[in-house]
């Protein structure tokens, strides 16, 4: 009893003597570790825990994080929104991993003035969802008039053929987007072929592909479906380029598909070669906690939690307020992060709560490895 | 006419695949009329222990699906005793066995996540036999031929033990009416012990052969999809007729194929479904199924 009183007081003599604050602001990672969806789940889980784990040895602001698994469906993103919500009071929600799960669970957040910040949901209308509603990761909708435009250079594009994955919002939003691109772009579209998550067999749909003789297939997908696509492609003979969404912005799917990898285009926020001081930090840390290679989700995740605790750190929280009043706070101070330094580069967030990312990049797949596509 | 080949060959292909899980399903229901839920994970936990053998203990493929073949057959025995066998002894509902299933289900696929993780894993290329045959713009692969053999054998082979050796006929006898046969000395949890064993056996081969076809696609998940489609070809064919559980899995194959190269392809399931629909309106016994569609 005596102890524990004395563990009370130690935060108040910590906090008198830097100034710290006195109890951790508590922030909850929605993320999908278990499941197919624990491709992107892991790496942005990482990204975050690394990111907490830093940030919290700098001892500017203390920030415990809760992690919960959604799994990679929608009713599992709400059920954590909920429990984050409520039972644990969290102050902040990063996540969730995909679009649809966002657009399920967001709204719950919304309605309890809760703050929470996207680093891997692209689709469009994210932050349209509600006024607490932020994100990192810039939407596809920048990303792909990129990517069109710097393939249709590079390959001399006139002719593609498109396939999507007709059961997720994602990669849904993607295909719009795409189509709308290419149109635009003067490239016709000789045929448009859907799938579903969860196929394994694209054959018949990468066979009436080929038939329609397209320059390069265009593809929105997520990581399994789009890895299997591209393998089944080779082995049916199709040698034209692969032009991908987001969801291809995983290094996991040239160690998966081998060869059948070379070649595809990709848009993608980040690159390892990313030369800021902030980048070198978190490429060198993540590889050392983890033993492996950070990806574009571990560094937008990292982003993500950069962002939420500069958020906290001009809020000036100390973790005693009531959670409202937290939550409020970091609502305000998330509008006021302009020029951040991330691995993502300079970043800023918009009047509209979508994140302002000045580079990014468009990649193609050379020698196993994600270059940087440059167009003379 | 060569896409429409080539498309032919894709629709055998995934029908044989279809076939394959479909035929170890329609066993089980043939004798204990048990929807077996728990068949994807099986088929799931297959291949994954295919994977631990040509990936961990860098076994040949033979080895390989032996033993996917035999820890799958046993895994089958061990869910009958725990899940399916003490709400037989009590007599229990068919709804009881169907939702139990769901949770074996459920439970074998958590514990995978556990033991192999959730990433898609491949065949190391070297284990698995990459052969192209290509006939003007037409492809086949080795992996087919061999798939769509052994979907034939396979059921040439049950068909033969159920109606030609003293085991079918014990089998047989246990489907038509369990009281009676137990009665006349059969050994009947035996025969059912067996029944779940060659079920979840072929399960297994099965997700080796998908693991194969598709590479990158072993994971606890690869069962889930081939659930439904299994059940729809086994309803397609006739429940509980092997010869029908390997046409309804060819039918739903090529026709899902036809459907996306011809009609288009974000109709594929609904046209799927929908035939299922029909068929079950106008012949609820499926294409094969006799009226008391118990032929296994």
């Amino acid at each position: 009893m005596k102890r524990a009183w004395l563990l009370a007081l130690l935060p108040l003599v910590v906090t008198a003597a830097w100034a710290a604050p006195v109890r951790p602001v508590k922030v909850g990672l929605a993320v999908g570790v278990t499941g197919d969806i624990a491709v992107y789940g892991d790496p942005i889980r990482n990204g975050f825990l690394l990111a907490f784990k830093q940030i919290n040895g700098m001892g500017q602001v203390r920030i415990d994080p809760i992690l919960e698994d959604t799994g990679g469906g929608r009713d599992g993103a709400i059920n954590v929104f909920q429990k984050l919500i409520q039972r644990d009071q969290v102050a902040a929600i990063l996540g969730p991993v995909l679009s649809s799960q966002a657009f399920a669970a967001d709204p719950l957040a919304v309605q309890a003035g809760v703050p929470v910040v996207g680093v891997s949901n692209t689709a469009k209308g994210i932050p349209q969802i509600g006024a607490t509603v932020f994100r990192v990761s810039a939407p596809e909708a920048v990303q792909i008039p990129k990517s069109v435009a710097v393939a249709k250079k590079a390959l001399n594009l006139s002719r593609v053929a498109v396939l999507y994955d007709n059961a997720d919002d994602f990669t849904i939003s993607g295909y719009r987007t795409f189509a709308d691109e290419l149109q635009k772009n003067g490239i016709a579209i000789a045929d448009t072929i859907t799938f579903s998550r969860g196929d394994s067999d694209f054959s018949a749909q990468l066979t009436k592909a080929k038939a329609a003789n397209p320059q390069a297939i265009v593809v929105s997908a997520l990581a399994r479906e789009g890895t299997l696509l591209l393998i089944q492609a080779r082995n049916l003979g199709i040698t034209v380029p692969f032009i991908g969404g987001n969801g291809f912005n995983d290094t996991n799917i040239i160690t998966r598909a081998g060869p059948a990898a070379e070649g595809l285009i990709v848009g993608t926020a980040w690159v390892p070669s990313a030369p800021s001081a902030v980048n070198l930090k978190f490429y060198g840390a993540y590889r050392e906690e983890y033993r492996r290679e950070p990806n574009q989700f571990a560094a937008q995740a990292y982003t993500g939690a950069e962002v939420v605790s500069e958020a906290i750190r001009r809020a000036g929280l100390t973790g005693a307020e009531d959670v409202g009043a937290q939550r409020t706070k970091i609502v305000q101070a998330l509008r006021t992060i302009k020029n951040l330094e991330t691995p993502l580069g300079r970043i800023s967030i918009a009047d509209d709560r979508d994140v302002i990312q000045p580079r990014t990049y468009v990649a193609v797949v050379r020698g196993g490895r994600f270059v940087e596509l440059d167009v003379k | 006419m060569a896409v429409f080949l080539q498309q032919l060959v894709n629709g055998v292909s995934l029908g044989s695949v279809y076939a394959l899980f479909a035929l170890g399903f329609t066993l089980v229901f043939g004798v204990l009329e048990i929807i077996n839920l728990a068949h994807p994970a099986v088929l799931a936990i297959g291949a994954l222990l295919a994977y631990s053998l040509l990936a961990g203990a860098k076994t040949g493929l033979a080895v390989a699906l032996a033993g996917a073949c035999a820890g799958a057959g046993l895994l089958g025995v061990l869910i009958d005793r725990v899940a399916f066998r003490p709400l037989r002894l009590r007599g229990a509902s068919r709804l009881s066995s169907l939702i139990t299933s769901i949770g074996v289900a459920l439970i074998l696929v958590n514990l995978a996540q556990i033991v192999w993780g959730t990433e898609p894993l491949s065949y190391p290329p070297a284990a698995v036999p990459l052969r192209f045959f290509t006939a003007g713009t037409v492809t086949v692969s080795l992996l087919q031929l061999l798939v769509l053999a052994l979907v034939v054998a396979l059921m040439i082979g049950l068909r033969a033990l159920l109606l030609r050796t003293r085991l079918g006929l014990a089998i047989r006898a246990v489907a038509e009416n369990p009281q009676t046969a137990s009665l006349l000395g059969m050994p009947f949890d035996r025969v059912v012990a067996f029944t779940f064993f060659l079920s979840s056996a072929l399960g297994g081969v099965a997700g080796v052969l998908v693991g194969m076809l598709f590479q990158g696609s072993v994971s606890p998940f690869m069962g889930t999809t081939y659930g439904l489609k299994g059940l729809a070809a086994i309803i397609l064919g006739g429940m509980g007729d092997v010869t029908g559980a390997v046409l309804g899995g060819l039918a739903m194959g090529v026709g899902e194929v036809m459907i996306v190269q011809y009609l288009n392809s974000s109709y594929r399931d609904a046209v799927a479904f929908g035939l299922l629909f029909m068929v079950l309106v106008l012949r609820p016994t499926g294409l094969l199924g006799q009226q008391r569609g118990r032929e296994a």
